[in-house]
Protein backbone atom coordinates (compact mmCIF):
# COMPACT_ATOMS: atom_id res chain seq x y z
CA UNK A 1 0.00 0.00 0.00
CA UNK A 2 3.14 2.13 0.62
CA UNK A 3 3.56 3.92 -2.74
CA UNK A 4 7.01 6.05 -2.97
CA UNK A 5 6.29 9.78 -4.94
CA UNK A 6 8.96 11.04 -6.63
CA UNK A 7 8.25 14.39 -4.78
CA UNK A 8 8.05 12.42 -1.32
CA UNK A 9 11.42 10.26 -1.63
CA UNK A 10 12.97 9.37 1.18
CA UNK A 11 14.63 12.17 2.93
CA UNK A 12 17.93 12.46 1.20
CA UNK A 13 21.21 14.19 3.58
CA UNK A 14 20.52 17.17 1.95
CA UNK A 15 16.93 18.08 1.66
CA UNK A 16 15.58 21.17 3.14
CA UNK A 17 14.67 20.69 6.71
CA UNK A 18 11.88 22.98 6.75
CA UNK A 19 9.26 23.52 3.85
CA UNK A 20 7.11 26.57 3.58
CA UNK A 21 3.66 26.27 1.70
CA UNK A 22 4.37 25.52 -1.78
CA UNK A 23 7.47 23.97 -1.78
CA UNK A 24 8.24 20.82 -3.62
CA UNK A 25 9.64 18.63 -0.63
CA UNK A 26 7.36 19.84 2.06
CA UNK A 27 4.45 17.18 2.90
CA UNK A 28 0.86 18.70 4.29
CA UNK A 29 1.73 22.41 2.30
CA UNK A 30 3.26 20.79 -0.96
CA UNK A 31 1.81 21.35 -3.91
CA UNK A 32 1.06 24.56 -5.42
CA UNK A 33 1.98 27.74 -4.52
CA UNK A 34 -0.14 29.93 -1.31
CA UNK A 35 -1.37 32.63 -4.01
CA UNK A 36 -2.78 30.30 -6.27
CA UNK A 37 -5.35 29.73 -3.19
CA UNK A 38 -7.00 26.26 -2.58
CA UNK A 39 -5.56 23.78 -4.38
CA UNK A 40 -8.93 22.12 -6.84
CA UNK A 41 -9.49 18.06 -6.64
CA UNK A 42 -7.86 17.59 -9.89
CA UNK A 43 -4.54 18.77 -8.83
CA UNK A 44 -5.32 16.92 -5.48
CA UNK A 45 -5.63 13.96 -7.43
CA UNK A 46 -2.80 14.21 -9.81
CA UNK A 47 -0.84 15.34 -7.16
CA UNK A 48 -1.78 12.40 -3.99
CA UNK A 49 -3.63 9.51 -6.09
CA UNK A 50 -6.72 8.73 -4.19
CA UNK A 51 -6.99 7.75 -0.72
CA UNK A 52 -7.20 4.23 -1.18
CA UNK A 53 -9.49 1.56 0.46
CA UNK A 54 -8.62 -0.52 2.57
CA UNK A 55 -10.13 -2.22 5.78
CA UNK A 56 -11.10 -0.43 9.17
CA UNK A 57 -9.01 -2.97 10.96
CA UNK A 58 -5.71 -2.33 8.47
CA UNK A 59 -5.79 1.32 8.47
CA UNK A 60 -6.02 1.67 12.73
CA UNK A 61 -3.03 -0.26 13.03
CA UNK A 62 -1.45 1.61 10.11
CA UNK A 63 -2.10 4.50 12.02
CA UNK A 64 -0.93 3.06 15.51
CA UNK A 65 2.06 2.30 13.89
CA UNK A 66 2.46 5.56 12.84
CA UNK A 67 2.30 6.77 16.64
CA UNK A 68 0.74 10.13 15.35
CA UNK A 69 0.11 12.57 18.14
CA UNK A 70 -2.66 14.98 18.44
CA UNK A 71 -1.37 18.45 16.91
CA UNK A 72 -4.08 20.26 19.08
CA UNK A 73 -2.20 21.17 22.22
CA UNK A 74 -3.10 17.61 23.93
CA UNK A 75 -0.56 15.24 22.19
CA UNK A 76 -2.91 12.74 22.65
CA UNK A 77 -2.34 9.33 20.19
CA UNK A 78 -4.64 9.40 17.00
CA UNK A 79 -4.51 5.56 17.16
CA UNK A 80 -5.93 4.89 20.59
CA UNK A 81 -8.69 7.65 19.68
CA UNK A 82 -9.41 5.82 17.20
CA UNK A 83 -9.58 2.43 19.03
CA UNK A 84 -11.70 3.88 21.50
CA UNK A 85 -14.24 5.48 19.34
CA UNK A 86 -14.28 1.75 16.94
CA UNK A 87 -14.81 -0.24 19.95
CA UNK A 88 -17.24 2.30 21.64
CA UNK A 89 -21.27 1.32 21.58
CA UNK A 90 -23.01 3.53 18.47
CA UNK A 91 -22.49 4.40 15.29
CA UNK A 92 -19.44 6.31 15.15
CA UNK A 93 -18.40 10.00 13.41
CA UNK A 94 -15.61 12.29 12.90
CA UNK A 95 -15.59 16.15 13.75
CA UNK A 96 -12.42 17.99 12.69
CA UNK A 97 -11.52 20.88 14.66
CA UNK A 98 -10.98 23.82 12.47
CA UNK A 99 -11.15 26.56 15.37
CA UNK A 100 -7.95 27.44 16.05
CA UNK A 101 -8.85 30.02 18.82
CA UNK A 102 -5.15 30.63 19.83
CA UNK A 103 -4.69 34.13 18.36
CA UNK A 104 -1.22 33.52 17.51
CA UNK A 105 -1.86 30.35 15.86
CA UNK A 106 -2.07 30.44 11.74
CA UNK A 107 -1.53 26.87 10.72
CA UNK A 108 -4.96 25.00 10.98
CA UNK A 109 -6.16 27.95 9.15
CA UNK A 110 -4.02 28.00 6.27
CA UNK A 111 -4.26 24.30 5.94
CA UNK A 112 -8.20 24.45 5.15
CA UNK A 113 -7.37 27.63 3.14
CA UNK A 114 -5.00 26.05 0.79
CA UNK A 115 -4.89 22.38 1.19
CA UNK A 116 -9.10 21.70 2.29
CA UNK A 117 -8.95 18.66 0.30
CA UNK A 118 -6.10 16.84 2.06
CA UNK A 119 -8.26 17.78 5.03
CA UNK A 120 -11.42 16.10 4.18
CA UNK A 121 -9.35 12.88 3.07
CA UNK A 122 -8.10 13.34 6.60
CA UNK A 123 -11.45 12.92 8.19
CA UNK A 124 -13.04 10.24 5.56
CA UNK A 125 -9.86 8.14 6.27
CA UNK A 126 -10.52 8.54 10.27
CA UNK A 127 -14.50 7.72 9.51
CA UNK A 128 -13.54 4.26 7.16
CA UNK A 129 -11.30 3.30 10.23
CA UNK A 130 -13.95 3.58 12.55
CA UNK A 131 -16.93 2.51 10.54
CA UNK A 132 -18.92 5.91 10.04
CA UNK A 133 -20.06 7.90 7.74
CA UNK A 134 -20.58 11.52 8.54
CA UNK A 135 -17.68 13.97 8.94
CA UNK A 136 -18.85 17.29 10.97
CA UNK A 137 -16.09 20.30 9.89
CA UNK A 138 -16.21 23.13 12.74
CA UNK A 139 -14.95 26.36 11.49
CA UNK A 140 -15.79 29.95 11.18
CA UNK A 141 -18.05 31.11 8.61
CA UNK A 142 -16.67 34.40 6.67
CA UNK A 143 -13.09 33.26 6.67
CA UNK A 144 -11.42 31.76 3.58
CA UNK A 145 -10.69 28.90 5.29
CA UNK A 146 -14.49 28.61 5.56
CA UNK A 147 -15.01 29.37 2.03
CA UNK A 148 -12.36 27.06 1.11
CA UNK A 149 -13.79 24.07 2.47
CA UNK A 150 -17.81 24.80 1.31
CA UNK A 151 -16.33 24.54 -2.09
CA UNK A 152 -13.88 21.61 -1.75
CA UNK A 153 -17.13 19.54 -0.52
CA UNK A 154 -18.93 20.55 -3.22
CA UNK A 155 -16.57 19.41 -5.53
CA UNK A 156 -16.12 15.85 -4.31
CA UNK A 157 -17.83 13.06 -5.82
CA UNK A 158 -20.49 11.07 -3.52
CA UNK A 159 -18.36 8.90 -1.77
CA UNK A 160 -20.84 7.63 0.70
CA UNK A 161 -19.31 10.10 3.69
CA UNK A 162 -21.52 12.94 4.42
CA UNK A 163 -19.82 16.20 5.41
CA UNK A 164 -21.29 18.97 7.95
CA UNK A 165 -20.16 21.95 8.53
CA UNK A 166 -21.00 24.16 11.95
CA UNK A 167 -20.11 27.59 12.04
CA UNK A 168 -18.56 27.84 15.41
CA UNK A 169 -18.19 30.93 17.71
CA UNK A 170 -14.89 32.96 17.37
CA UNK A 171 -14.01 32.31 21.07
CA UNK A 172 -10.67 30.60 22.59
CA UNK A 173 -12.97 27.87 24.46
CA UNK A 174 -15.35 26.87 21.75
CA UNK A 175 -12.30 24.94 20.47
CA UNK A 176 -11.65 23.05 23.51
CA UNK A 177 -12.92 19.12 22.62
CA UNK A 178 -16.11 19.11 25.30
CA UNK A 179 -17.07 22.67 24.60
CA UNK A 180 -17.00 22.08 20.95
CA UNK A 181 -19.16 18.80 21.97
CA UNK A 182 -21.44 20.54 23.77
CA UNK A 183 -21.99 23.52 21.10
CA UNK A 184 -22.99 20.98 18.23
CA UNK A 185 -25.07 19.47 20.35
CA UNK A 186 -27.00 22.34 20.95
CA UNK A 187 -25.96 23.77 23.95
CA UNK A 188 -23.16 26.51 25.31
CA UNK A 189 -19.74 26.25 23.78
CA UNK A 190 -18.66 25.48 27.49
CA UNK A 191 -16.20 23.18 28.64
CA UNK A 192 -17.94 20.37 30.93
CA UNK A 193 -16.10 18.82 33.33
CA UNK A 194 -17.92 15.52 33.28
CA UNK A 195 -19.03 13.17 31.52
CA UNK A 196 -17.42 10.24 29.29
CA UNK A 197 -14.59 11.70 26.24
CA UNK A 198 -15.80 12.48 23.18
CA UNK A 199 -14.31 9.23 21.32
CA UNK A 200 -16.62 7.01 23.56
CA UNK A 201 -20.10 9.72 23.66
CA UNK A 202 -19.72 12.59 22.15
CA UNK A 203 -22.21 13.83 19.73
CA UNK A 204 -25.31 13.12 20.42
CA UNK A 205 -24.05 10.37 22.03
CA UNK A 206 -22.51 8.60 19.38
CA UNK A 207 -18.45 7.72 19.46
CA UNK A 208 -17.04 11.17 17.83
CA UNK A 209 -13.62 11.26 16.55
CA UNK A 210 -12.46 14.55 17.32
CA UNK A 211 -9.32 15.97 16.49
CA UNK A 212 -7.17 18.87 14.79
CA UNK A 213 -7.37 19.98 11.46
CA UNK A 214 -3.53 19.21 11.19
CA UNK A 215 -3.94 15.77 12.64
CA UNK A 216 -6.45 14.68 10.05
CA UNK A 217 -3.99 16.39 7.44
CA UNK A 218 -0.74 14.17 8.61
CA UNK A 219 -4.00 11.04 8.77
CA UNK A 220 -4.17 11.47 4.86
CA UNK A 221 -0.79 11.17 3.65
CA UNK A 222 -0.78 8.14 6.49
CA UNK A 223 -3.52 6.63 4.49
CA UNK A 224 -2.00 6.58 1.24
CA UNK A 225 1.65 6.48 1.92
CA UNK A 226 2.49 4.07 5.29
CA UNK A 227 3.49 4.37 8.57
CA UNK A 228 7.29 3.99 7.46
CA UNK A 229 6.61 6.68 5.17
CA UNK A 230 5.34 9.25 8.19
CA UNK A 231 8.17 8.28 10.43
CA UNK A 232 11.08 9.32 8.17
CA UNK A 233 10.17 12.75 8.84
CA UNK A 234 10.97 13.77 12.50
CA UNK A 235 12.72 12.21 14.88
CA UNK A 236 12.33 8.42 16.46
CA UNK A 237 10.32 10.01 19.83
CA UNK A 238 7.72 12.67 17.65
CA UNK A 239 7.79 10.59 14.54
CA UNK A 240 5.86 12.86 11.55
CA UNK A 241 6.89 16.26 10.93
CA UNK A 242 5.10 19.32 12.55
CA UNK A 243 3.71 22.75 11.17
CA UNK A 244 4.38 25.79 12.98
CA UNK A 245 3.42 29.41 13.50
CA UNK A 246 6.39 31.75 13.95
CA UNK A 247 4.48 34.62 15.03
CA UNK A 248 5.72 38.31 17.56
CA UNK A 249 8.26 40.65 16.18
CA UNK A 250 9.59 38.79 13.41
CA UNK A 251 9.23 39.39 9.57
CA UNK A 252 5.45 38.59 8.36
CA UNK A 253 4.17 37.26 11.88
CA UNK A 254 1.93 34.64 11.16
CA UNK A 255 4.04 32.27 8.93
CA UNK A 256 3.54 29.07 8.77
CA UNK A 257 6.59 26.40 8.45
CA UNK A 258 6.66 22.61 8.31
CA UNK A 259 9.29 21.27 10.55
CA UNK A 260 10.46 17.68 8.33
CA UNK A 261 13.67 17.23 10.86
CA UNK A 262 14.23 18.82 13.98
CA UNK A 263 15.99 21.67 13.29
CA UNK A 264 16.72 24.17 16.05
CA UNK A 265 14.77 27.00 16.59
CA UNK A 266 17.14 29.12 16.11
CA UNK A 267 17.67 28.20 12.52
CA UNK A 268 14.20 28.15 11.95
CA UNK A 269 13.14 31.43 13.51
CA UNK A 270 16.66 33.43 12.54
CA UNK A 271 15.56 33.98 9.07
CA UNK A 272 13.06 35.85 9.87
CA UNK A 273 14.51 38.31 12.52
CA UNK A 274 14.45 41.75 11.23
CA UNK A 275 17.86 42.19 9.86
CA UNK A 276 20.71 42.71 13.06
CA UNK A 277 18.26 41.85 15.75
CA UNK A 278 18.94 39.78 18.81
CA UNK A 279 15.20 38.80 20.35
CA UNK A 280 14.90 39.08 23.75
CA UNK A 281 12.94 35.41 24.59
CA UNK A 282 10.67 32.89 22.70
CA UNK A 283 6.95 31.96 24.11
CA UNK A 284 6.95 28.19 22.91
CA UNK A 285 3.73 26.47 22.86
CA UNK A 286 1.26 29.52 22.21
CA UNK A 287 -0.37 31.78 24.82
CA UNK A 288 -0.51 29.05 27.36
CA UNK A 289 2.97 28.14 27.05
CA UNK A 290 6.77 28.95 28.19
CA UNK A 291 8.85 31.87 27.92
CA UNK A 292 12.45 30.58 27.12
CA UNK A 293 15.22 33.36 26.81
CA UNK A 294 16.86 33.49 23.40
CA UNK A 295 20.31 32.08 23.95
CA UNK A 296 18.89 29.41 25.70
CA UNK A 297 16.21 28.71 22.94
CA UNK A 298 18.26 29.53 20.10
CA UNK A 299 19.56 26.21 20.37
CA UNK A 300 16.73 24.11 21.30
CA UNK A 301 15.67 21.42 18.86
CA UNK A 302 12.15 21.78 17.50
CA UNK A 303 11.38 18.61 18.55
CA UNK A 304 8.05 18.11 20.64
CA UNK A 305 9.45 15.39 22.70
CA UNK A 306 13.02 17.11 23.68
CA UNK A 307 10.94 20.43 24.49
CA UNK A 308 8.38 18.74 26.23
CA UNK A 309 11.90 16.97 28.36
CA UNK A 310 12.93 20.58 28.72
CA UNK A 311 9.49 21.59 29.99
CA UNK A 312 8.58 24.36 26.88
CA UNK A 313 5.82 21.66 24.91
CA UNK A 314 5.16 22.65 20.88
CA UNK A 315 1.63 22.35 22.37
CA UNK A 316 -0.07 24.05 18.74
CA UNK A 317 3.29 25.00 17.35
CA UNK A 318 3.30 28.42 18.25
CA UNK A 319 6.59 30.14 18.47
CA UNK A 320 6.13 33.34 19.35
CA UNK A 321 9.57 35.86 19.28
CA UNK A 322 9.69 39.18 21.74
CA UNK A 323 12.21 41.75 20.76
CA UNK A 324 15.23 42.52 22.76
CA UNK A 325 13.61 46.09 23.27
CA UNK A 326 10.54 44.82 24.52
CA UNK A 327 9.26 44.01 28.07
CA UNK A 328 8.20 40.08 28.97
CA UNK A 329 6.27 41.09 31.90
CA UNK A 330 3.83 43.57 30.08
CA UNK A 331 3.47 41.31 27.25
CA UNK A 332 2.49 38.77 29.57
CA UNK A 333 0.42 41.13 31.41
CA UNK A 334 -1.63 41.85 28.33
CA UNK A 335 -1.75 38.09 27.42
CA UNK A 336 -3.06 37.27 31.02
CA UNK A 337 -5.88 40.18 30.99
CA UNK A 338 -7.00 38.32 27.34
CA UNK A 339 -7.03 35.30 29.29
CA UNK A 340 -9.37 36.67 32.49
CA UNK A 341 -11.19 37.79 29.67
CA UNK A 342 -11.65 34.93 27.78
CA UNK A 343 -12.78 32.87 31.12
CA UNK A 344 -15.83 30.93 30.97
CA UNK A 345 -17.16 31.58 33.90
CA UNK A 346 -18.04 28.48 35.11
CA UNK A 347 -15.17 27.67 37.73
CA UNK A 348 -14.89 30.10 40.81
CA UNK A 349 -11.20 30.06 40.95
CA UNK A 350 -11.27 30.74 37.46
CA UNK A 351 -13.37 33.40 37.40
CA UNK A 352 -12.32 35.35 40.52
CA UNK A 353 -8.63 34.36 40.12
CA UNK A 354 -7.42 35.42 37.08
CA UNK A 355 -8.65 38.87 37.10
CA UNK A 356 -6.83 38.57 40.38
CA UNK A 357 -3.55 37.33 38.95
CA UNK A 358 -3.67 40.23 36.56
CA UNK A 359 -4.35 43.17 38.46
CA UNK A 360 -1.43 41.61 40.71
CA UNK A 361 0.80 41.63 38.05
CA UNK A 362 -0.11 44.62 36.75
CA UNK A 363 0.81 46.35 40.22
CA UNK A 364 4.64 44.69 39.14
CA UNK A 365 4.26 46.01 35.54
CA UNK A 366 3.49 49.62 36.42
CA UNK A 367 6.54 49.89 39.03
CA UNK A 368 4.89 50.07 42.03
CA UNK A 369 5.24 46.69 43.80
CA UNK A 370 4.94 46.44 47.33
CA UNK A 371 7.63 44.14 48.99
CA UNK A 372 4.90 41.42 49.10
CA UNK A 373 3.85 41.31 45.40
CA UNK A 374 6.09 38.07 44.26
CA UNK A 375 4.50 36.03 47.21
CA UNK A 376 1.18 37.72 46.56
CA UNK A 377 1.53 35.69 42.64
CA UNK A 378 2.91 32.41 43.61
CA UNK A 379 -0.30 32.31 46.55
CA UNK A 380 -2.81 33.25 43.65
CA UNK A 381 -1.00 30.96 41.44
CA UNK A 382 -1.20 28.21 43.09
CA UNK A 383 -5.09 28.49 44.46
CA UNK A 384 -5.81 28.61 40.71
CA UNK A 385 -3.64 25.93 39.05
CA UNK A 386 -5.26 22.83 39.35
CA UNK A 387 -8.57 24.26 40.04
CA UNK A 388 -10.93 24.97 36.94
CA UNK A 389 -13.32 22.08 35.28
CA UNK A 390 -10.95 22.51 32.31
CA UNK A 391 -7.16 23.67 31.64
CA UNK A 392 -8.04 26.98 30.56
CA UNK A 393 -6.99 28.83 34.03
CA UNK A 394 -3.97 26.31 34.13
CA UNK A 395 -2.40 27.76 30.95
CA UNK A 396 -2.91 31.60 32.36
CA UNK A 397 -0.44 30.33 35.87
CA UNK A 398 1.55 28.68 33.96
CA UNK A 399 2.11 31.91 31.33
CA UNK A 400 2.75 33.64 34.42
CA UNK A 401 5.23 31.35 36.32
CA UNK A 402 7.62 30.99 33.48
CA UNK A 403 7.27 34.93 32.75
CA UNK A 404 8.50 35.42 36.51
CA UNK A 405 10.93 32.82 35.92
CA UNK A 406 12.87 34.09 32.39
CA UNK A 407 12.50 37.88 33.01
CA UNK A 408 13.99 38.08 36.20
CA UNK A 409 16.12 41.13 35.26
CA UNK A 410 13.03 43.15 34.56
CA UNK A 411 11.39 41.71 37.34
CA UNK A 412 14.67 43.56 39.05
CA UNK A 413 14.09 46.72 37.18
CA UNK A 414 10.40 47.13 37.67
CA UNK A 415 10.81 46.41 41.38
CA UNK A 416 13.33 48.93 41.66
CA UNK A 417 13.13 52.74 41.65
CA UNK A 418 14.78 53.45 38.03
CA UNK A 419 12.31 51.31 36.81
CA UNK A 420 11.99 50.06 33.16
CA UNK A 421 13.29 51.35 30.09
CA UNK A 422 11.91 48.59 27.63
CA UNK A 423 9.31 49.02 25.30
CA UNK A 424 6.10 48.31 26.98
CA UNK A 425 3.58 48.79 23.71
CA UNK A 426 1.85 45.11 22.69
CA UNK A 427 2.54 43.50 19.94
CA UNK A 428 1.26 39.72 20.05
CA UNK A 429 -1.76 39.28 17.88
CA UNK A 430 -4.78 39.00 20.17
CA UNK A 431 -7.90 37.41 18.42
CA UNK A 432 -11.31 38.95 19.28
CA UNK A 433 -13.00 37.95 22.48
CA UNK A 434 -16.84 37.00 22.82
CA UNK A 435 -17.86 35.60 26.06
CA UNK B 1 -22.24 5.97 43.93
CA UNK B 2 -22.71 6.06 46.74
CA UNK B 3 -23.10 2.23 48.61
CA UNK B 4 -22.11 0.49 45.30
CA UNK B 5 -19.04 -0.39 47.03
CA UNK B 6 -15.78 -1.14 44.47
CA UNK B 7 -15.14 -3.87 47.69
CA UNK B 8 -11.85 -1.75 47.98
CA UNK B 9 -13.38 0.02 51.40
CA UNK B 10 -11.06 2.99 49.84
CA UNK B 11 -13.22 6.06 48.73
CA UNK B 12 -12.62 9.81 47.27
CA UNK B 13 -13.98 12.95 46.98
CA UNK B 14 -14.74 14.20 43.49
CA UNK B 15 -15.75 17.46 42.67
CA UNK B 16 -17.17 19.23 39.18
CA UNK B 17 -15.50 22.28 39.50
CA UNK B 18 -18.00 24.07 36.99
CA UNK B 19 -21.34 22.89 39.26
CA UNK B 20 -19.28 24.63 43.01
CA UNK B 21 -20.99 27.71 43.34
CA UNK B 22 -19.20 28.28 47.09
CA UNK B 23 -21.83 27.41 49.73
CA UNK B 24 -19.17 25.72 51.95
CA UNK B 25 -21.64 23.38 53.75
CA UNK B 26 -19.01 20.33 52.41
CA UNK B 27 -16.41 22.21 54.48
CA UNK B 28 -18.34 22.69 57.40
CA UNK B 29 -19.88 18.70 57.40
CA UNK B 30 -16.57 17.35 56.82
CA UNK B 31 -13.49 19.04 57.21
CA UNK B 32 -11.40 16.49 57.34
CA UNK B 33 -11.48 16.05 53.59
CA UNK B 34 -12.90 19.75 52.44
CA UNK B 35 -11.35 23.01 52.46
CA UNK B 36 -12.67 26.06 51.31
CA UNK B 37 -10.29 28.05 49.44
CA UNK B 38 -9.44 32.23 49.40
CA UNK B 39 -12.76 32.85 47.46
CA UNK B 40 -14.82 30.12 49.55
CA UNK B 41 -14.99 27.57 46.78
CA UNK B 42 -14.14 23.71 47.90
CA UNK B 43 -10.82 22.51 47.64
CA UNK B 44 -10.66 19.09 48.10
CA UNK B 45 -7.91 17.53 50.37
CA UNK B 46 -5.68 14.54 48.58
CA UNK B 47 -7.00 12.17 51.09
CA UNK B 48 -8.19 8.74 50.77
CA UNK B 49 -11.31 8.05 52.83
CA UNK B 50 -11.86 4.45 54.39
CA UNK B 51 -14.71 3.00 55.27
CA UNK B 52 -16.80 3.93 58.75
CA UNK B 53 -17.23 6.99 60.28
CA UNK B 54 -14.91 8.63 58.24
CA UNK B 55 -17.01 7.91 54.84
CA UNK B 56 -20.30 8.49 56.90
CA UNK B 57 -18.52 11.88 57.37
CA UNK B 58 -18.07 12.36 53.48
CA UNK B 59 -21.19 11.09 52.47
CA UNK B 60 -22.79 13.94 54.23
CA UNK B 61 -20.89 16.55 52.47
CA UNK B 62 -21.85 15.09 49.20
CA UNK B 63 -25.64 15.21 50.31
CA UNK B 64 -25.31 18.65 51.51
CA UNK B 65 -24.65 20.56 48.59
CA UNK B 66 -26.99 22.16 47.01
CA UNK B 67 -25.73 22.41 43.27
CA UNK B 68 -24.61 18.46 43.32
CA UNK B 69 -21.03 19.41 42.66
CA UNK B 70 -19.26 16.41 45.00
CA UNK B 71 -19.51 12.88 44.53
CA UNK B 72 -17.84 9.98 46.31
CA UNK B 73 -16.16 7.26 44.02
CA UNK B 74 -14.71 4.07 44.96
CA UNK B 75 -11.21 3.71 44.69
CA UNK B 76 -9.63 0.70 43.05
CA UNK B 77 -7.89 -1.70 45.86
CA UNK B 78 -4.23 -1.48 46.49
CA UNK B 79 -2.11 -4.11 44.83
CA UNK B 80 -1.61 -6.99 47.24
CA UNK B 81 2.18 -7.90 47.86
CA UNK B 82 2.18 -11.35 46.74
CA UNK B 83 -0.11 -12.11 44.14
CA UNK B 84 -2.57 -15.48 44.17
CA UNK B 85 -4.74 -16.17 40.99
CA UNK B 86 -7.80 -15.21 43.20
CA UNK B 87 -6.61 -11.64 43.87
CA UNK B 88 -6.35 -11.12 40.52
CA UNK B 89 -9.14 -11.79 39.37
CA UNK B 90 -11.09 -9.52 42.31
CA UNK B 91 -8.49 -6.63 41.41
CA UNK B 92 -9.14 -6.60 37.63
CA UNK B 93 -13.22 -6.71 39.07
CA UNK B 94 -13.11 -4.20 41.35
CA UNK B 95 -11.46 -1.75 38.47
CA UNK B 96 -14.43 -2.79 35.58
CA UNK B 97 -16.59 -1.58 38.84
CA UNK B 98 -14.80 1.52 39.42
CA UNK B 99 -14.52 2.24 36.11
Amino acid sequence: MTVTFPMFGAAAPNAAAVAASGDPHGRLLAGPPAAAGWERIGSHLTRLGPLSRCSPDDLRAEITDACLLGRGGAGFPLGRKLEMAAGARGHPLVVVNGSEGEPASRKDQELLELRPHLVLDGAVAAAIAVGGDEIVIGAHRGRDAWDAVAAAIAERAADGIRCHMVDLPPTYLAGESSALVSFVNGGAPLPRSRGAPAALQGIAGRPTVLSNVETFAHLALIARLGPAWFCQAGSRDSPGSTLVTVNGDVRWPGKVLEVLRPVTIGELVEPFLPEGSRPRAVLVGGYAGTWVEWVDARSLPLDRGKLSEVGAPLGCGVLCVLGSQRCGLAETLRLLEWFAAGSAGQCGPCALGLPQLAAELNELVASRPDRRVRRRLNELASSIAGRGGCHFPDGAVHLVESALQTFGAEVSSHRSRRGCNLDHRAYFPLGAFRR
Amino acid sequence: MIGKAGGSGRWRLEIDATACRGHGICALKSPDHVALDRWGFAHLEPVTIGDGADRRKAERAVGACPTGALRLEPLPPVPPRHTTTADTRTTQLSHGAAD
